[in-house]
């Protein structure tokens, strides 16, 4: 998938998105909940780039921040198009609209996220005419071609959501992201809502898309077996800040960062013959409207001293490609996934 | 094998009568649950796990009906006889004394089987002073302990606390405080850990563990996800459309399915280790519609086994493999003469 020199298709540099909290009779703010707080990362041209945390930790706002659903508080959203850096978070409504053609989303809940009142061929097909980009027949055809390519019956187009099943309602909404043939897909838990022997249709069909039609995906979920199954690289997430990113398997086989190993050995196996070694965390997650001093991490973590309480690590490259933000990322010596089985 | 059988189902036919048609909800469901072990029931949304527990405690929604079979009960008093839930009045003495006290149940989402009107302690006291012959101050004594027990933080302030004020990990320690609080034989636990992030999972399955070791009750552990079974039961049910289509020692089901949708299952999900493939093997096709099952086994349209003529015209039965297996499905039908033969 890579070719000799890859593209930095999408860049963010800084990423912040901060809700004020209000309070009192005339609202005023009275703190700011730091969803995203300071993400950097980028994704090549062609690749599956995974963000994965538990829940809250800002993933989705970073995903919806990246297509400004959300307007992002601080930082820089830079997208490569027809050879040009397009720097997002400076256009303009109607540039924006525009931009929106090579950016899309596919939503987590597919029962949520489709409008009940439009058939299938209004759902697809709305990208299009908003777009301005067919109408009439050819409008038809293409949402029966789209419909076609994500493995739904063009005989389909005049049915109502309420019809299909999880499944095929994901389908319905990877068609509606694809109508635009964009070069970006934010897949935000696409499968999470999916029933088990149904999951792996639509990871294969996100697979299969990417090969066919080049396209680079923001891949996000809480589910790490998934994302390894998916993704080139992986990012992870806590309390609004990246704590870890890596090429996939090494962030699954060698975790630099204490929290990356607390998750890679939290996954239940299934095998029973398979005794894990676990590092089950103590505590919960921080609150991110009040976030502990130093590392966020530092109050759960079993190999913390005393400057990880002060002083809160940056996001450093430890080795080519390996990004890790902890004081100790070069001393300690973790536990991946493989190394958890005794 | 000498464990004591707490709960034997036999037969369980459950059907749903709604406008749209009849929904056999489950259908010939059976399975022993045996003291101190883990029973781990394992399938997709809507193939009758979670119906088949509400049967057991007798909890069945409207217009949910048990239609035929049993759930024999094992009173631990051995001079009481043998009980059929089944026959019992819902609301009777009978089985009230049993709910929650002998067989008590954790549920899903954590917000919403908690009442938010009242507190962590006004939940267990209600459990505990139902079932127990303490007055007010004790009761809230052991409820106290129990929350200690369940390593709910700071437990003499949080039993005071509102289920709002606590996380969904700390919500889900409460619930199975109140569902352990009067010592049941039988724990049901349906997708406790389900809407719990990783982290959180990882620490209350290792409290479930620990506190099964203690209390030595039996647990019932409903999920769709084949990691936490596998870690979790001693012994396995896989259920499809409301059937039971294979049953076996948990190693047994990981190791050597025996029914096509078991190892399809396996072989579907991603896994964390080993090599990573580019293509999963899905199962394919959908769910079929519950109001119009296929004819025959209700597996037939997505299984890579399928027998043209038999499968999807004959309902297979169950076929006994060994002394503690069970399979539905044709493909083993030779089976049947070594049913007998035992270990």
């Amino acid at each position: 998938m890579n070719d000799s020199k890859p593209q930095r298709l999408l860049e963010v540099t800084d990423l912040k998105k901060y809700f004020p909290i209000r309070a009192g009779l005339l609202r005023r703010v009275v703190g700011q909940v730091k969803a995203v707080d300071g993400v950097s990362f980028f994704i090549d041209k062609g690749e599956t780039f995974g963000l994965v945390g538990e829940s809250g930790c800002g993933k989705t706002t970073t995903g919806r921040t990246i297509l400004r659903l959300l307007e992002p508080t601080d930082g820089e959203i830079a997208c490569l198009h027809d050879g040009e850096r397009i720097i997002i978070n400076d256009l303009d409504d109607e540039r924006m609209r525009h931009m929106r053609q090579h950016m899309q989303i596919v939503f987590q809940d597919p029962y949520s996220s489709l409008n009940p009142r439009m058939t299938l061929k209004q759902i697809v097909g709305e990208p299009l005419l908003v777009n301005k980009l067919a109408s009439g027949d050819e409008l038809t055809d293409r949402v029966a071609d789209l419909l076609r390519k994500v493995g739904l019956r063009p005989e389909y187009l005049d049915r109502y959501p309420h019809a299909f099943s999880g499944g095929q309602r994901q389908r319905i909404g990877i068609a509606r992201a694809l109508a635009l043939n964009p070069e970006l897909i934010v897949c935000d838990e696409p499968v999470s809502a999916l029933d088990v022997s149904i999951q792996a249709q639509a990871l294969n069909l996100l697979a299969e898309l990417q090969a066919e039609l080049g396209l680079t995906y923001l891949f996000i979920a809480h589910d790490l077996s998934v994302v390894r199954h998916i993704s080139d690289r992986v990012a992870v997430m806590y309390v609004g800040k990246l704590v870890e990113m890596a090429p996939t398997d090494v962030l699954y086989q060698m975790p630099k960062h204490p929290y990356t190993e607390a998750l890679m050995t939290a996954v239940p196996i299934p095998d029973p013959r398979e005794k894990r070694f676990r590092e089950v965390l103590e505590g919960e997650v921080a609150n991110p409207a009040n976030p502990p001093s130093g590392c966020y991490f530092h109050p759960r973590c079993k190999y913390a001293q005393a400057i990880c309480s002060t002083e809160g690590p940056a996001l450093r490259e430890v080795e080519l490609g390996h990004y890790v933000s902890c004081h100790f990322a070069d001393q300690l010596r973790l536990t991946g996934v493989e190394g958890a089985t005794v | 094998m000498a464990s004591q059988e707490i709960i034997r189902v036999e037969d369980l036919k459950v059907q749903f009568r709604t406008q749209e048609g009849v929904v056999r909800a489950v259908d010939g469901a059976s399975f022993t649950i045996r003291e101190g072990r883990v029973l781990g029931v394992v399938g997709e949304s809507g193939c009758g796990k979670s119906v088949t527990a509400q049967c057991i405690l007798r909890i069945l929604p409207k217009p949910g009906e048990i239609i035929a079979g049993s759930v024999v009960f094992t009173p631990l008093d051995e001079e009481e006889p043998p009980l059929d839930l089944v026959k019992l009045d819902r609301r009777g003495p009978k089985i009230r004394s049993i709910r929650g006290a002998e067989i008590s149940m954790v549920f899903q989402e954590p917000m919403t089987s908690l009442d938010p009107v009242y507190t962590i302690g006004d939940h267990l006291l209600e459990a505990i002073t139902l079932h127990q012959h303490v007055n007010r101050a004790e009761a809230r004594e052991r409820a106290i302990e129990m929350l200690d027990r369940v390593k709910l933080p700071e437990p003499t302030r949080n039993v005071d606390s509102y289920p709002h004020q606590l996380s969904g990990g700390m919500r889900q320690r409460a619930m199975i405080a109140i569902a352990l609080s009067c010592h049941p034989r039988l724990l049901i636990a349906d997708e406790p850990t389900t809407a719990l992030d990783v982290t959180t999972e990882a620490q209350i399955l290792m409290l479930m563990r620990e506190l099964q070791a203690q209390y030595g009750s039996a647990i019932m552990y409903i999920t769709h996800d084949l990691g936490v079974i596998a870690e979790m039961s001693d012994d396995v049910i896989v259920m499809y459309m409301g059937k039971v289509v294979e049953r076996a020692p948990v190693d047994a089901v990981f190791h050597d399915p025996l029914h096509p949708y078991t190892r399809a299952l396996l072989r579907s999900i991603p896994k964390i280790t080993g090599s990573r493939k580019h293509k999963l093997e899905a199962i394919e096709g959908m769910v079929p519609d519950p109001y119009n099952l296929p004819r025959g086994c209700p597996f037939w349209p997505r299984c890579s086994e399928m027998i043209p003529g038999l499968c999807d015209v004959n309902e297979p039965v169950d076929i006994r493999v060994g002394s503690e297996r069970a399979v539905r499905c044709h493909l083993h039908a030779d089976r049947r003469a070594e049913g007998s033969r035992g270990q």
